[in-house]
Formats: structure tokens, C-alpha cells, sequence
């Protein structure tokens, strides 16, 4: 318990990061859930105006701020030195303090709750003027914008950590280009972290500045700063879900990661554009280029393309074993599509100057972040419990779990599609009767009942997987790629007895093709040798 | 920049070709997931290819990415210079130089619009449940300068496909054209501007010309006698 609260080694605090972030996305989900309830009749019946906005500000806010970025620099943080051979990973008090700043942050933002006007409502990216004083009063909004500041800067925290142990902690023999395409994906998250947060920092201490009344915010530096953290924290939300499904479809069709030199190249041309798109955000305030940004917007399109690929070539070919893991890799595969394809028609002005704003941007960032990344990050679950715990999950609950989010999913975000191109704007605590938006708002309702119920039945499934005995062994499904795969499940504090040399990004393979063990035998060595 | 636009066909003209493809995409990448489950399956027997790399194809591949890419973007472009793109820079208060057209200016304020006519016609709403009714000419170019007077607010008209926010110390210029007979019914702020923002609409009522003439010559009028 103590180890669980206190512990600093990279795996204790990813795991309790990772819980922090569960517990987040539990509360999200409720208010979800309400919003959700809200929206299924024309008509005010579940909550007031006000409430209705608290409701979708808190979703939104927590789950990027507490839940999708907190468990992406988790999976880094627990993967990146198991998958380097490194023993210790840089940094383990600041990354301490990383967890427990979200967590405070988390907290510090929901006690907004407690507070006589209420918590943040002014939305995610809480736009100046709005989120000034005149117009959003109280102290739940401040609690809200010193929340939110400080979970970012636990997450700038961990990902600081985790990119020096990529840069300085690999092993002997592990080269850059024999990184797995986990721990690369993992570096250019970071280095997004690292380069973009602190312009949120900045943009929300101006915003708590103004509310004290400095005059000193205007919209358009806002919105530049905000975006300027906003976009690249998108793909902070996407690359580590990427490599999770890169891993486990290289690790259960059997074959080595396909195109790895390409995939390296196109994740850090990725990157760079990445850092360059963010007014794409912008192109209906006519106070930036918009022609510039669309090039660079719908330039990503092409290492996009190369990742996609790249995924979908190693499973050609391959001996593809279709367990839960392998479900969900295929259920990010074709839903990331579709939030990817309506993100490529978004990042060109004149579609935008519809969709922006609309349910039609609603639908494609949640078939990004949760159709895409939360089915990577299962994908990721299945294929890494038993690394992490030493046990299996259900496979048959898996495959129910699989349905139920599946159907959930497509059930509640493919009719927002329709709604925003009928004209339906988002933030909307109500809409009249005459729209004729009721059907497809109710099927969107449904869909998100199937979704609580598919999160829950993942909660009875890791219960019961911790009442089963601890038998996954170092390799637990048999065609392990790198490093991870050659020690115990769950590995021991100090990650490895002995190292297995690394021959290239993909070493247990090439041990496996020589008839190798995963992992030579440790050998007894002199006391400290190991550290 | 050319004055008084169809910003409704450029947006389905691009949608055309956009969705398209992206149906062809999402098809083709379906198809290949589905001979993955159906060939590749893990089974007895079956070996995986020790192949990592093929450095033809994926160069073929990247370079069909950049051709779509390079199209897209050229159709976008083309579009973006066919439609008035919003300008927040340009010395937007100001008329229209050498024409005639009308100018509309818009105020913005927590949750309504006030629409200036020349003349000092004023429309508004009651910023609640009754909303400000814009009365334009069919078919014909008119010139908008708008502004808000609180919060970010943006005037969005689903029925053309435009949208153009409304910011607190910037003048956003544009053009439109109103076609008779489309639903302008959910005409209204897109972007979020506290609790009564769902109610922030805006009624548009588009008039053949000359009753379009008549009415603001007959406002004007009144407006002068008051």
C-alpha cells in the first residue's frame, strides 16, 4: 500500500498514474452519461442551462487533462525502460511528483463542484473573454484553471522523465534505430509534451492573471497560445495508442514490425508538422493564414498514411491469432480511419467553416479520441496484462467487452455526424422540437449506455482476473519482440537478472529464429554490479 | 477576392470530392482488415513471413499519399479563393470601395445580434426568446462587418455553409449571397458564449430585391421621422 502510494520506481507510479487516470475516467463517464440523458428529448429534463454546461466543461476537461494524456505518459512510463533494458528510469522522484500533480490537479479542478456557482463552464479551452470574471464568476473557475495547470504540469513532469531515460538508459547494444516503434512512439509524445505544454501553462496563468484584472489577454493571443498546446496534445493522445497497436499487431500476428525505418521517419515528420498546425483551430476568425495551415493540417495526412500502412502490412502475411487484443487493434484500425479521414476534411477551410463548432467536429474527435485511442489503449490492456499483473484477462468477457464498446461507439458518434451537417451546434443544452434532431439524438443516448455497460464489464473482468493464479510467463503469449517480453510477469523492481543483447529493434525474435531462450540465464555477479 | 460568392456550392463542391474518397479509403482498408482475418488467421500450419521491409512499395505508397494530398489541397485552395474567406485584418469597418453594395454590420453580445442597415435601421431581438431577424435581398452580394461587443460569439448559417466569429476588438469582414428558398431555420452562434448560448439564434427572412428595397427604404423612413 505504501509502495502503491509512495513508490517512485517507473512501474509503481505508471500503474498509479494509470489508476489516478481510471478513477477520472469514471467521473467523466457519468457526466457523460447525463449529458447524454439530457440530449435524448428536446426540453430541459435532467439538468438546468448552467448545469448542462458544467456537464460538458468537466467531461471534456478531465478527459483530456486527467484521463486520455495522464494514462498515454503512463503506458511511456511503464513500457520505455522494460523496452530499453534499462534498470532505473531517469528521473523516478520527478515523475513522482508528475503523479501526484494530476492527481491534485484532478482534485483541485473537481472541488470546483463544492462551490456555490459551480465548476468550470466555460469549456475546455475556456476562451477569453468568456472565461474572464464578468462571465464566468466564481472561485470554482479559478479552482478550475489552477486544476487543470497542474496536472499539465505533472504530465510535462513525467514525459521529462521518460524522454531522458529514451535519450541517456539504453541498454548496451540499443541503438536509436533498434528502439521498438513503442519507445518510439513514446519519444515523440514526449517531445511534444515537452515543447507545446508550456504554452498552456503560460496561456492559463495570463487567463487567472486577467481574472485578478490585469488587462492584458486579448482573444486571438489566447486562442493562439491555447491551440499552440491544443493541437499537439491531440497526438500526445494518439502516438502511445499507435505504438501499443504497433506492438501487439507485430507481437500476435508473429512477424517483426513492418517498415520500421519508414515509420520512424514518418512519425518525426509527423512531429514537426504537428507543431505547425494548430490555427487550424482558427480559420472562421479570420485573423490568421488560413491557407498555411491547411497545407500543414492536411500535409499530416501523409505520415499518417505511412503509420497506417506500415500497421496494416505487418498483419499481412502474418499468423494472425484474433484474441481480444487482437479485436481492438482492428477496431482502431477501421475507427481511428474515420476519425482520421473526417480530420483530413476538417483541416481544409471551406469544409470547416461548417463543420467547426458542430457536431460534425464532435463526432470526429470522439471517433479519434475514444473510438481510436481508448480502443488502442485496450488493445494495449489485453496484450500487456499479463506483463503487468502475471495473469490473463477473460477471453471471453473480453470478446462481450469488445461488442459492447464496439456497438456503443458507432451508435453514439455516427449520428453525430449527421446533426452537424444538418445544422446542430455542439454546447447545446437543448435544441427545439422542430429540428427533427430527436432520432438520432435518442440513438445516440442509447449507444452511450452500451459504452457504460461495455467499461463496466472491463471492471468485473480485471477483478476476476486477480482471483486467478499468476501463470503468464516472461514471454506470455509465446512471440515476444523486444525486451519487455524477457523478463518475469510482473517484472521484478530492478527490471531484468540478465540482458539479452540487442541485435535489433526486435531482439527476442531474433533470439527465437536462432533457437535461442528469451533470455539468457542470470548469472550470479558481484554485489553492485547489477546497478 | 471576388464579391458576393456561392459559399453553399463551393462547400458541396469540395464535399464531393472529399467524402468520396474518404468512402474509398475506409473500403479499401476494410477489405484488406477482412482477407487479414480471413488468410492470415493464426492456424496450424501457417508461418509468418520473415519479410520486414519493402522499400518499393512503400515508396509507391507515400507518393499516392502525396498525390491525394496535392489534390486536395489545390481543390481547396481554389475553393477558399472562390468564397470570401473571414478577415479580421483588413480595415474591415469601412464600406466597400467602388460599389454599391449593401453593407451590413453585425454587433454580437450575450445572446444576441444587432443588425445595423444603412440609415440607421436597426433589427435586434430581446436576447432571449425572441431573436433578431436579418432581412436580406435574394441573390445578391452584401457586404458584413461584424463585431462583438462581450464575448466570442460566430454567426453560423448551416444553409449556406458559412460561419465567421465575432470577436471582441476585431472587425471580421465577409460576403454572402442568400438564395431564396433554402432552410434557414438553424441559422445561429456556434461558439459556446455562456448559458443562454443555445437560444442565441438568428432569424433570416431573404426577399426578392425590390421588396428588399421597399423595406429598408419604408425603415429608413421611420427612422427618420423618429
Amino acid at each position: 500500500m505504501i509502495t502503491a502510494l509512495l513508490g517512485t520506481d517507473h512501474k509503481v507510479v505508471a500503474i498509479r498514474t494509470a489508476v489516478i487516470a481510471a478513477l477520472f475516467f469514471a467521473g467523466a463517464g457519468v457526466l457523460a452519461l447525463l449529458m447524454r440523458t439530457e440530449l435524448a428529448q428536446p426540453g430541459l429534463q435532467v439538468t438546468s442551462r448552467a448545469g448542462y454546461d458544467e456537464l460538458f466543461t468537466m467531461h471534456g476537461s478531465t478527459m483530456i487533462f486527467l484521463v486520455v494524456i495522464p494514462v498515454a505518459l503512463a503506458a511511456c512510463l511503464y513500457l520505455v525502460p522494460l523496452q530499453l533494458g534499462t534498470v532505473r528510469a531517469c528521473g523516478p522522484r520527478c515523475a513522482f511528483a508528475g503523479s501526484w500533480l494530476i492527481a491534485i490537479g484532478g482534485l483541485v479542478m473537481w472541488a470546483g463542484w463544492l462551490t456555490r456557482e459551480g465548476p468550470g463552464q466555460a469549456g475546455w479551452y475556456a476562451y477569453d473573454p468568456l472565461a474572464r470574471t464578468p462571465a464566468s464568476p466564481g472561485p470554482g473557475m479559478d479552482l478550475w484553471i489552477c486544476g487543470a495547470t497542474l496536472a499539465t504540469v505533472g504530465s510535462i513532469l513525467i514525459a521529462a522523465c521518460v524522454l531522458a531515460t529514451l535519450l541517456r538508459r539504453r541498454a548496451p547494444g540499443m541503438t536509436m534505430l533498434r528502439m521498438p516503434v513503442f519507445s518510439w512512439t513514446a519519444l515523440v509524445s514526449c517531445l511534444l509534451v515537452v515543447f507545446s505544454f508550456p504554452s498552456l501553462v503560460v496561456a492559463f496563468g495570463l487567463l487567472l492573471a486577467e481574472r485578478q484584472g490585469a488587462h492584458i489577454l486579448d482573444p486571438i493571443a489566447y486562442q493562439n497560445l491555447f491551440w499552440f498546446y491544443g493541437h499537439p496534445a491531440v497526438y500526445v493522445m494518439f502516438f502511445p495508442f499507435v505504438g501499443l497497436v504497433a506492438e501487439a499487431a507485430s507481437v500476435l500476428s508473429g512477424r517483426r514490425f513492418f517498415g520500421y525505418r519508414a515509420f520512424v521517419l514518418a512519425l518525426l515528420a509527423f512531429t514537426a508538422l504537428s507543431m505547425s498546425a494548430w490555427a487550424h483551430h482558427m480559420f472562421t476568425t479570420g485573423a490568421v493564414p488560413n491557407q498555411l495551415f491547411a497545407l500543414t493540417s492536411t500535409a499530416l495526412l501523409v505520415p499518417a498514411g505511412i503509420e497506417y500502412l506500415d500497421t496494416i502490412a505487418t498483419l499481412w502475411q502474418g499468423a494472425v491469432r484474433f484474441n481480444t487484443a487482437m479485436l481492438f487493434v482492428f477496431g482502431f484500425l477501421l475507427q481511428f480511419l474515420i476519425g482520421g479521414l473526417s480530420g483530413i476534411f476538417v483541416a481544409s477551410p471551406v469544409l470547416d467553416y461548417q463543420a467547426q463548432d458542430s457536431y460534425i467536429v464532435v463526432a470526429h474527435f470522439h471517433y479519434t479520441l475514444f473510438a481510436g485511442s481508448m480502443f488502442g489503449l485496450f488493445a494495449g490492456l489485453y496484450l500487456y496484462w499479463p506483463k503487468l499483473t502475471g495473469r490473463y484477462l477473460s477471453e471471453r468477457l473480453g470478446r462481450l467487452h469488445f461488442a459492447l464498446l464496439t456497438i456503443g461507439a458507432n451508435l453514439t458518434f455516427l449520428p453525430m455526424f449527421a446533426l452537424g451537417n444538418d445544422g446542430m451546434a455542439r454546447r447545446l443544452a437543448d435544441y427545439p422540437r422542430s429540428s427533427g434532431w430527436e432520432g438520432l439524438n435518442l440513438a445516440a443516448s442509447i449507444g452511450s449506455g452500451f459504452i457504460a455497460l461495455g467499461t463496466l464489464l472491463f471492471l468485473v473482468s480485471v477483478a476476476l482476473s486477480f482471483l486467478r493464479e499468476r501463470t503468464a510467463p516472461a514471454d506470455a503469449w509465446g512471440s515476444g519482440m523486444s525486451l519487455e517480453w524477457a523478463t518475469s510477469s510482473p517484472p521484478p523492481p530492478h527490471n531484468f537478472d540478465a540482458l539479452a543483447p540487442v541485435t535489433s529493434y526486435a531482439p527476442l525474435y531474433d533470439r527465437r529464429h536462432r533457437g535461442e531462450p528469451p533470455a539468457p540465464a542470470a548469472t550470479p555477479q558481484p554485489d553492485g554490479a547489477r546497478a | 477576392m471576388p464579391f458576393g460568392v456561392d459559399t453553399r456550392s463551393a462547400y458541396d463542391d469540395l464535399f464531393a470530392l472529399y467524402v468520396p474518397i474518404a468512402g474509398v479509403v475506409f473500403v479499401i482498408v476494410a477489405l484488406v482488415l477482412v482477407a487479414v482475418a480471413w488468410r492470415f488467421r493464426a492456424r496450424a500450419g501457417r508461418v509468418a513471413s520473415q519479410r520486414a521491409t519493402a522499400p518499393r512499395l512503400e515508396i509507391a505508397y507515400a507518393i499516392g499519399l502525396a498525390v491525394v494530398a496535392t489534390v486536395l489541397l489545390w481543390r481547396s485552395f481554389d475553393a477558399m479563393s472562390a468564397t470570401s474567406n473571414p478577415d479580421a485584418t483588413r480595415a474591415a469597418a469601412e464600406p466597400r470601395s467602388g460599389s454599391d453594395a449593401l453593407t451590413i454590420s453585425i454587433r454580437a453580445s450575450r445572446w444576441n445580434w444587432r443588425l445595423l442597415y444603412p440609415g440607421g435601421v436597426v433589427q435586434t431581438g430581446d436576447g432571449h426568446a425572441r431573436p433578431a431577424t436579418l432581412v436580406v435581398p435574394a441573390a445578391t452580394p452584401v457586404h458584413f462587418t461584424m463585431t462583438s461587443l462581450d464575448v466570442v460569439h460566430a454567426l453560423w448559417i448551416p444553409a449556406l455553409a458559412a460561419k465567421y466569429d465575432a470577436m471582441p476588438g476585431y472587425v471580421n469582414a465577409f460576403d454572402l449571397r442568400f438564395a431564396a428558398g433554402l432552410d434557414y431555420s438553424t441559422a445561429r452562434c456556434s461558439e459556446f458564449c455562456g448559458v443562454y448560448h443555445d437560444q442565441m439564434r438568428l432569424r433570416i427572412d431573404v426577399r426578392a430585391p425590390r421588396d428588399f428595397s421597399a423595406w429598408l427604404r419604408d425603415r429608413q423612413r421611420r427612422q427618420r421621422r423618429t
